[in-house]
């Protein structure tokens, strides 16, 4: 399955571990469906940034797709 | 002043030949992609060595699987000739054959079974296809069909001349009936459409939305008029599998 890469420069940090985000492989899943993208997320934690235009956009868009609305 | 003669009307568009779908899907232009068909090959548990028609082969990915995975003998027949190029190279072992499944170039009675997945809706006459599918099976034969369905056929999308099964999609009834008049038995039908939607999900990722998808293959209005028609009238997926009835008497 395609990898979609939403890596971006950023400054934010995770709070509680005080750590620089870094590269990660996420699997979003919602409603049975899947995917494979990569996100920063904190090393330590796990803790994942999701990106506010791809939130409203993109994830927005499938996630009404799953929703059949 | 010359008479302006009207402009010839743009070539259809051929979705499964884009490059855009093949990069998306892996190669396996359709829903489950050859997950789907592993499994589905998988549950009809055909002896090595059973000779399998795929029709609408493609680049050859079904072809290559049955060949390797399972130790079938696998046939590939597409319209398109640049298709059957491609699925020589994937799956050098089958043999290859141009044509549609409406005339479909074999004897009667040579295949133990056929394939055709995300294929039928394109044919533009799926009583002549299932007759074809049904006379090439030996008798007993297996039939491995996938395809999108229109959920709302009372709602029957107006859309762009797209040859994409999307375009096409038929009411799931309109298949089962036509199954049964072509001489088969229903031996299991499943409702796939999260494989649809898994699918529509991984074009929004890659292309931003499904909007900004049609866009690669016509302009902004009918990419827009098309999203707004697959809204109002929503798609599924099924697979089913279907023997040819053994007659008697």
């Amino acid at each position: 399955m395609s990898t979609f890469s939403f890596l971006e420069t950023t400054t934010w940090q995770c709070n509680g571990c005080a750590l620089p985000l870094q590269p990660a492989k996420v699997t979003a899943t919602y409603l049975g469906g899947s995917f494979n993208v990569e996100l920063m997320a904190c090393p330590q934690c796990g803790f994942i940034l999701v990106p506010e235009d791809l939130a409203v956009g993109k994830m927005l868009e499938v996630e009404q797709l799953l929703e059949d609305k | 002043m010359e008479a302006l003669s009207p402009c010839p009307p743009a070539p259809a568009i051929t979705l499964y030949e884009q490059d855009e779908l093949s990069e998306l899907t892996g190669g396996a232009l359709r829903p489950g992609g050859i997950a789907l068909t592993a499994e589905l090959l998988t549950y009809c548990n055909l002896e090595p060595g059973s000779s399998v028609l795929d029709i609408g082969c493609g680049p050859g990915h079904t072809l290559n699987l049955m060949a390797t995975n399972f130790g079938l003998v696998p046939t590939g027949l597409d319209p398109s000739a640049s298709m059957l190029e491609k699925a020589a190279q994937q799956a050098p072992s089958a043999a290859i054959l141009q044509g549609t499944a409406t005339a479909i170039p074999c004897e009667q009675s040579c295949f133990d079974a056929v394939v055709c997945e995300c294929v039928l809706s394109l044919t533009g006459d799926i009583a002549a296809s299932l007759r074809e599918m049904h006379r090439v099976l030996r008798p007993g034969g297996v039939l491995i069909l996938t395809d999108i369905y229109c959920k709302r056929p009372e709602l029957q999308p107006d859309l762009p001349d797209l040859q994409s099964c999307a375009s096409r999609a038929l009411p799931l009834d309109a298949v089962t009936d036509g199954l049964a008049q072509a001489g088969f038995a229903l031996v299991s039908l499943r409702e796939r459409s999260d494989l649809l939607k898994q699918l529509a999900g991984q074009i929004i990722f890659s292309y931003g939305s499904l909007e900004k998808f049609w866009q690669l293959f016509m302009g902004a209005e009918a990419a827009r008029r098309t999203c707004c028609a697959l809204a109002a009238a929503p798609l599924g997926y099924y697979a089913l599998v279907a023997k040819k009835e053994v007659r008697h008497g």
